[in-house]
């Protein structure tokens, strides 16, 4: 596939323009990753906050509500957790058990426990369990 | 799939503890030449350990009560299972001193398994930690 990467006239917006025959599996991929915001609504009592996904640690879904855990508080998001794994399937985060997606940056190290899970460790000193069934699914995030 | 691969993991554990276990077992003995059908024991002792051990192991779901409720009663099975095999090879015989050894052997092998299991959980952790640590290291909390 040829990739060709202009400069936009001057004022002219930047745009990405895809000129194929038809989108293929790794086009639409590409595509859904553009598309998706590296913003996400977070509500926090009677606030509303637009959370940038660098300060995510993990997501969580509890009593069939989803929380973000960012360094210092908590809120509530309005989405599945399942969309949340679809929308950012091509950023940092992963999901690492049946209720838990994690940022993956924000993982200081992993260690094994009990019945083949891991527990990690973040960098804000909160531990997560990274399931038996996705310990394969963070090395191939991780590329290993 | 999943269910085989764990199977087989389990299987290839034990089976390597139970020889390791028979070997110092024949050692302490003083025998000098094993049966034939040493391994083939073996690996069919292997076998019906590793169907007891998937089935009753505890799952990831399972509380801390429940867990060991299933330790507890999966070593109990094993040692069952092991004291009639054993008794069927001539391995031991039925009585106190017979069963007290097949318990030893099998708590023997059961360290053996979840050790072998455990050092590979810490490798597969170091080589996550060393990639995570090259990747993202340098980010700031």
């Amino acid at each position: 596939m040829k990739i060709t990467i202009e400069a936009p006239k001057q004022g002219e917006e930047d745009e990405i323009i895809v000129r194929c025959a038809s989108l293929d599996e790794r086009l639409l991929k590409l595509i859904q990753a553009l598309r998706a915001e590296d913003k996400l609504t977070g509500y926090l009592e009677d606030k509303i906050v637009k959370l940038s996904l660098k300060e995510i640690y993990y997501f969580e879904a509890v009593d069939n509500k989803v929380f973000s855990y960012t360094a210092k508080e908590t809120y509530e998001i309005h989405k599945k957790l399942y969309e949340i794994e679809q929308e950012f399937e091509h950023t940092d985060f992963l999901r690492i058990s049946k209720s838990v997606i994690v940022n993956v940056s924000k993982i200081a190290y992993v260690k094994p426990i009990f019945n083949g899970r891991f527990e990690a460790k973040l960098k804000n000193d909160e531990k997560v369990i990274v399931s038996r069934q996705y310990v394969t699914e963070l090395k191939k995030k991780l590329g290993i | 799939m999943k269910t085989l691969g764990n199977f087989i993991k389990w299987f290839l554990y034990i089976t390597v503890g139970i020889l390791i276990v028979c070997g110092i077992n024949y050692k302490l003995a003083g025998v000098e030449s094993v049966p034939v059908d040493l391994f083939g024991m073996i690996l069919l002792s292997a076998f019906a350990t590793t169907l007891i051990t998937v089935i009753i192991l505890p799952k990831e779901e399972d509380g801390k009560l429940r867990s060991g409720v299933k330790f507890l009663l999966h070593y109990i099975m094993l040692c069952v299972i092991m004291c009639f095999l054993g008794c069927w090879f001539g391995w031991m015989h039925f009585e106190a001193a017979g069963v007290a050894m097949m318990a030893i052997d099998v708590a023997l092998v059961y360290l053996f398994s979840f050790l072998a299991h455990y050092i590979i959980d810490i490798r597969q952790a170091d080589a996550i930690n060393k990639v995570l640590q090259e990747k993202y290291g340098d980010e700031e909390v």
